[in-house]
């Protein structure tokens, strides 16, 4: 009783904070909008999301974990990268001289929109990604199919690495709605990287390590920690871009005309 | 440096766009305090430009802008706390009504719950969009955009409204509410106004001083009072019914008349200056005495605000401007 009282008042405590603060967090009304509002959109293709659960779902029969997640790793690592990157190339461009002005001529800083875009995308793109893998996990757990000796250490690092990739692609789009004033241009853009990153890449000398298909193929390797390559440094080699997408997209967006 | 008495102060604001567009150049502005300024001038003569520039929204090439006392900035997100903002053709996020919208947009000004639901509550009310508070804004015809677009711009409570293009596309009696609310905003609830517009007579009904760009360059500002003055024309239009002819001689032989036009049934009579004016007019109507032609109707030239503002944006065209302004001052 006490515990629990003593936790409503932290709740509290920290609610009333956020709302104090909240005149500074501009960027989290910006992108709790902008989620709610794909996540509409989203449930308007229902039909989409269904297909998708079947096909997974058929995956899913084979009930091993490790192949189901090789399976739904590889439609992740070659759609959902390019299908990701497809709405955040028109994020920013397709709101300049709508939305972006409106925003932009009131109290937002232009580095909270910006980034209120970053924030959402990658977002709505994890939510989708961990909710397929957390119903994958569960059903497997529920009908005890997971081997006792599975590593879901290593497992859950190959699962945040293929995020990392999905961040990546996410990060470009949104920078490349920045740069290019129509959202075809960006498209075409997102999907040369696309093809350069996930196909060249893979086929590569010693670059190959860090395509994020090097992370299929050797999931039986990495699961049993036989692998030979250091995990942190397919994390580097993704996230650094990430971070240079959001510092370059910032600083691109303060110099244009709105 | 700063003028106090300035809700806008511009110096040498000069917009070159990349191609070497000059679309404001070297401006200087002034909005005084607790006016109603119309910002006028034709098609691409640079006024949304510049509005931009007034919000930080675009980077200026050269030159300051000061508003409400302080410097505008890109960054500066409190100073445009206490502006509201009507775009030209307001757009709107996708599925949102009225209220929802204004819901939003009071978030983004971080306006607390307990203020911002009566205050959303009031202004749908008094702009008349209560039927429709729960339909899509999508949907909507010009005239409702714009009540919309001007009850958002009102959440924040602003001392400042900067208006582009508000009475666009709107038909005669949505005009005339619009104007009316922008009127009762202006006088009644002390509020500072700048609107932009090529309609000359909404500035007419609205304003209390007027600026006029053409191609970039402010060419007048002043109060309506001396636009009026300015572009007053020494003219008188006469309509008739019959032969002109004979009229139109008669006409050229009054001492002070300098042109006769005739164009329809319109005769068009200038006469040479202002103190001659009022001698003039009983020699004109004179000239009807013994003739068969019947005069229908007259007007003074200084009636007819928006042929005269043309012919001052032609005047300044051919580089006259400066003569013109010097012969009618
Ligand atoms: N982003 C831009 N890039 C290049 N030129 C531009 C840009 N925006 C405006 N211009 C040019 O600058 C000039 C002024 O445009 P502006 O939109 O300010 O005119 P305006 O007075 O608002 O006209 P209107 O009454 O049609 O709205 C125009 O010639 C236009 O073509
Ligand atoms: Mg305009």
């Amino acid at each position: 009783m006490d515990f629990l009282e003593q936790l409503q008042k932290t709740f509290k405590k920290i609610s009333v904070f956020l709302k104090a603060k909240s005149q500074n967090l501009i960027f989290l009304t910006l992108s709790w909008h902008e989620i709610k509002l794909n996540f509409k959109q989203a449930i308007q293709k229902l039909w989409m999301l269904a297909l998708f659960f079947i096909v997974l779902s058929g995956i899913t029969s084979t009930l091993d974990i490790a192949i189901t997640s090789s399976t739904t790793l590889f439609i992740f690592v070659f759609f959902g990268t390019m299908v990701a990157s497809i709405p955040a190339d028109s994020c920013i461009s397709g709101e300049i001289g709508g939305l972006a002005d409106s925003l932009l001529s009131k109290s937002v800083k232009r580095w909270q929109y910006v980034l209120s875009k970053f924030l959402s995308q990658i977002l709505i793109v994890i939510i989708i990604y961990a909710s397929t893998f957390g119903i994958i996990i569960g059903v497997l757990e529920v009908l005890n199919l997971v081997p006792i000796l599975f590593d879901y250490c290593q497992y859950m690092s190959v699962l945040g690495l293929v995020a990392l990739v999905l961040t990546m692609f996410v990060s470009f789009g949104v920078l490349f709605s920045t740069i290019f004033p129509k959202p075809i241009f960006s498209i075409i853009t997102s999907l040369f990287l696309w093809f350069l990153l996930i196909f060249m890449f893979s086929v590569g000398p010693w670059v190959s390590i860090y395509s994020p298909v090097s992370l299929i193929d050797n999931l039986g390797l990495i699961l049993l920690d036989t692998w030979g390559v250091k995990l942190w440094k397919i994390a580097l080699f993704n996230s650094v871009p990430i971070v240079l997408c959001i510092i370059s997209a910032t600083i691109i967006f303060y110099q244009k005309d709105l | 440096m700063s003028n106090i008495d300035s809700i806008i102060h511009t110096e040498a604001l000069t917009k070159i766009f990349s191609r070497k567009k000059i679309a404001v150049n070297d401006l200087y502005l002034d909005v005084p305090k607790n006016s109603i300024y119309g910002f006028m001038g034709p098609n691409g003569a640079g006024k949304t430009t510049t509005i931009k520039m007034i919000l930080g929204l675009i980077q200026p090439s050269a030159g300051t802008i000061q508003v409400l006392g302080e410097k505008m900035r890109k960054d500066s997100a409190k100073l445009r706390r206490q502006i509201g903002y009507l775009p030209t053709n307001p757009k709107f996020p996708e599925k949102m009504t009225p209220i929802t919208y204004l819901d939003f947009v009071g978030k983004i000004f971080g306006i607390p719950k307990q203020i911002r639901i009566p205050r959303i509550t009031e202004l749908i009310r008094s702009t008349g969009l209560l039927p429709l508070s729960s339909s899509e804004i999508k949907k909507f015809s010009t005239g409702e955009i714009t009540r919309v677009g001007i009850a958002a711009t009102l959440i924040n409570d602003p001392k400042l409204l900067i208006l582009d293009e508000p009475t666009l596309g709107l038909d005669p009696i949505g005009r005339t509410s619009t104007v009316n609310l922008i009127i009762e905003l202006g006088n009644n609830r002390g509020k500072n106004v700048f609107l932009s517009s090529h309609i000359l007579g909404d500035i007419d009904r609205i304003c209390t001083h007027v600026g006029i760009i053409n191609d970039g360059k402010l060419i007048f500002t002043g109060t309506i009072a001396e636009v009026k003055k300015l572009i007053h024309t020494n003219t008188v239009e006469l309509q008739i019914d019959g032969e002109p002819d004979s009229i139109i001689q008669k006409l050229k032989l009054i001492p002070n008349v300098i042109n006769v036009d005739f164009d329809r049934y319109i005769i068009r009579v200038g006469i040479d200056s202002k103190e001659n004016y009022a001698n003039a007019l009983p020699q004109i109507f004179g000239v009807f005495k013994n003739d068969p032609v019947e005069l229908i109707s007259f007007k003074s030239g200084s009636e007819n605000l928006e042929s005269a503002f043309l012919k001052l944006l032609e005047d300044e065209k051919s580089n006259g401007f400066l003569r013109a302004i010097t012969k009618n001052l």
